[in-house]
């Protein structure tokens, strides 16, 4: 009997409380952009030294990581204490980037690769960033236009104190307004 | 003699014109006295909810009616003024001094008589046993109609004004139209708000809370409250918890492709804990609205999402309320300690299924309990739910398009992008953990604006998430772990920055309207960590004014913000620098010339 209302009393709580897997995804959990892009950093010249300050979504938080550059190893960069790498690249040549050492560059497109490992996401994860070598003759590939989302609206207005609006035309007032007192009492 | 004569005329008209200046800056001093009188109003304006704030604002608005009464009569009775009157040019410019104080009479001649109609309804306004006073409402949005069109009439454009006169006549014709469209916009949220009470028809609402204690964009929906309003009379349908609307598949609600790429992950529209992670809540409101009927086959009118603040600005209007298991009397002053602390102490990491855990539908049960019996004054009642809407606290959503519409115009809904997206910010720390970790979680914001000679603005912001969990306390349902974090007061902090809409920061993406980067950081309790964003906003200086815009993520307590200016080869007209309390929509406007 004692078996039996324990059976009954556990269904009728997987009733009321349904079973944990039923929640799968909650929480959001570890962060999950292991692999994700910074964007384009801009178009240079040869001769340019470019700084490309790289945060990683799931943030750094080794004390190296990992840089590879149009997918040639570029060696080991520190991470700073604010999770960010820094990567300068000196562009020698159309053919040439110095990361130190010196790699193989392109007019164009350029990537910069950083991996490393984020306690956010327990696990290595890679940050990438782009940059435009602007070789003379050689256009540039479009920059993909980013955030731009057509959004119209119109000023607030709070209905509890609809009289405060009308407060605001005493600016009939504007007349007086600091800069014509200034030119006055200058004048 | 010819001479003589040319410099009569020169010392006469020297003498005279100093007359009129004399004059004029006597009508200049009366005004500016009307002016700071009407400043005052506005401040006090805030205070409308009261009887000693009504009178206080009424009071300022007889003394600037009075100024303006003055500098009329000085104006009509200055013999130097008058005299400008025949010189050809000046007429004109007389006649149009003496207009446009008559319209600014009449402006504060309106705005009094609309706190006077607003007295009389707050007097008479009473929630008597949940029935709201739609009639009153009705009245009020009549009388907000009237005067709409009264402010609206003001605008006089081709006036012939010259000079500061001029330019004072078109900023009062501009105030003129921006204030007629505010009364209207004030008008219709007056008509959305009684036709959402049910003044057309019976409604029923999901009343999401919010748990300020686990943030995603606000507070995670964790529980709810079904109500209804009939004739503007709320009733309690029932309360519980979001695991018992669990959907075994997304509802049906299309994501936008930003949304899909940040949130699309944690299931939106599926889990309701994460249904508002993204900061459109106009997107989340229809979003539960599919859910709900997904889960329970029941249809609902809208969705209104109130968290704890909110929860403690009613219970500041209807008193103390009590539930069973809380030995202490719950207000306004000690429902967040315990909602989202008390009641989680001796709970243990997997206590998923406590039914002690989660008690704001409870609360919010107690509150309509009070609310529909005995009489309450409606305005206080109005004045807390308005005060919680602008914090960010209390938000609405309606599948009636014309009141939804109504509501994302007024700030009562939708996203940060309803106003200025081209200079919107919005930052939020999101928890990514199942802890209640937001109670000790104490985020703040540090922005450098600079300004380029170009005149675009390179934003800088540093987000400082800093975690005051105890150090070294044992497993808990509060503090975890939950199994992604190691420790107890490990916190997983989600840090989103939506910046203004054409502009560009790394990784950027648009969503809600905004442009979104993100970034995820493990602090330890005891820990602060900081993230920063870098942001260009071209063009950013727009007819002699950088505007920044700047919408709060509605946590427990308000996020700490600092702001500063910085304009090389700039003048800058105004403070270049502001701290503060994060607790409301602020929207810097600095004047600059190169």
């Amino acid at each position: 009997m004692t078996a039996l209302m324990a059976l009954v009393g556990a269904t009728l709580s997987l009733l009321v409380s349904p079973p944990a897997a039923a929640q799968v995804g909650y929480p959001p959990g570890a962060c999950t952009a292991t692999v994700a892009s910074s964007g384009d950093f801009g178009a240079f010249p040869v001769g340019s030294t470019v700084t490309l300050t790289i945060r990683a979504v799931c943030t750094f938080t080794d004390t190296t990581a990992t840089v590879v550059v149009n997918g040639q190893a570029a060696g080991t960069k520190p991470i700073a204490p604010d999770g960010t790498v820094v990567v300068t690249v000196t562009i020698l040549s159309p053919t040439e980037l110095s990361v130190n050492p010196v790699v193989r560059g392109q007019c164009g497109t350029n990537t910069v690769s950083v991996t490393g490992f984020s306690a956010s996401a327990g696990t290595t994860v890679t940050q990438t960033a782009t940059f435009t070598l602007a070789c003379p003759g050689v256009r540039p590939a479009a920059r993909p236009v980013r955030g731009r989302v057509a959004f119209t609206g119109d000023n607030i207005a709070r209905w509890s104190a609809v009289a405060l609006f009308l407060v605001a035309l005493g600016g009939g007032l504007v007349m007086l307004d600091r800069r014509r007192a200034r030119a006055r009492s200058e004048g | 003699m010819v001479l003589g004569l040319v410099g009569l005329t020169t010392v006469a008209g020297a003498v005279f014109g100093a007359f009129v200046v004399r004059d004029l800056r006597r009508v200049e001093a009366q005004l500016r006295a009307a002016r700071a009188a009407i400043d005052q109003a506005a401040l006090r304006a805030g205070g409308l909810g009261t009887p000693e704030g009504r009178a206080a604002v009424t009071a300022d608005l007889d003394a600037a009616l009075v100024a303006i009464a003055s500098a009329r009569a000085t104006t009509v009775d200055s013999p130097a003024i008058s005299a400008t009157g025949v010189v050809p040019g000046l007429g004109r410019q007389r006649s149009g001094l003496l207009q446009l104080i008559d319209d600014s009479s009449t402006a504060a001649t309106v705005g009094r008589e609309l706190v006077g109609r607003i007295t009389a309804v707050a007097e008479g306004a009473r929630v008597r046993e949940g029935g709201l006073p739609l009639d009153d409402l009705a009245q009020l949005r009549a009388d907000v109609g009237r005067a709409a069109e009264a402010v609206g009439r003001l605008r006089r454009p081709g006036s012939g004004l010259w000079g500061p006169l001029g330019d004072a006549r078109r900023r009062f014709d501009e105030l003129a139209v921006r204030n007629a469209r505010r009364l209207s916009d004030g008008g219709d949220a007056l008509e959305a708000a009684r036709s959402f009470m049910g003044a057309a028809g019976p409604r029923r609402y999901l009343v999401a809370l919010e748990n300020n204690a686990e943030m995603r964009d606000q507070g995670a929906v964790l529980s709810y409250v079904v109500c209804r309003f009939d004739g503007g009379r709320l009733s309690f349908e029932r309360n519980g918890s979001v695991v018992e609307l669990a959907l075994d598949r997304p509802a049906a609600t299309p994501l936008p492709p930003g949304t899909q790429e940040v949130f699309g992950p944690i299931q939106p529209t599926r889990l309701w804990q994460s249904v508002n992670a993204t900061a459109d809540f106009a997107w989340s409101g229809q979003a539960m609205h599919d859910m709900y009927r997904q889960a329970t086959a029941e249809a609902i009118d809208g969705v209104i999402a109130i968290d704890v603040p909110g929860l403690a600005g009613l219970l500041r209007a209807v008193g103390p309320v009590a539930i069973a298991g809380v030995a202490e009397p719950i207000g306004d002053h000690n429902v967040g300690r315990i909602l989202l602390h008390d009641l989680y102490q001796g709970l243990g990491p997997r206590s998923e299924h406590d039914p002690r855990r989660e008690r704001q539908g409870d609360i919010t049960e107690a509150v309509i309990d009070r609310l529909t019996s005995g009489s309450h004054d409606a305005v206080a009642v109005g004045r807390e739910l308005g005060e919680a809407a602008r914090r960010g606290h209390l938000r609405l959503w309606s599948s009636v398009a014309d009141e939804e519409r109504v509501f994302e115009q007024t700030g009562l809904g939708g996203g940060p992008a309803t106003a200025l997206p081209d200079r919107t910010f919005h930052i939020a720390v999101q928890n990514r953990t199942a802890t209640k970790l937001d109670y000790y979680v104490k985020p703040s914001v540090r922005q450098e604006v600079q300004l380029r000679p170009d005149g675009a603005a390179v934003v800088r912001t540093a987000v400082v998430v800093n975690n005051r969990a105890p150090v070294g306390a044992p497993p808990s349902y509060q503090l975890g772990p939950d199994g992604i974090t190691k420790k107890p007061g490990d916190y997983l902090a989600w840090v989103l920055l939506w910046a203004p809409a054409g502009s560009t920061q790394a990784g950027g993406l648009g969503e809600s309207g905004l442009v979104l980067s993100q970034y995820v950081v493990d602090v330890a309790a005891g820990e602060r960590r900081e993230v920063v964003f870098d942001t260009v906003i071209p063009d950013a200086v727009r007819d002699g004014q950088l505007r920044l815009r700047f919408v709060p993520q509605p946590r427990l307590e308000p996020v700490q913000l600092q702001v500063r200016l910085r304009a090389a080869g700039w003048s800058v007209d105004g403070a270049t620098a502001w701290a503060g309390p994060w607790d409301a929509t602020h929207t810097f406007i600095w004047r600059v010339k190169r």
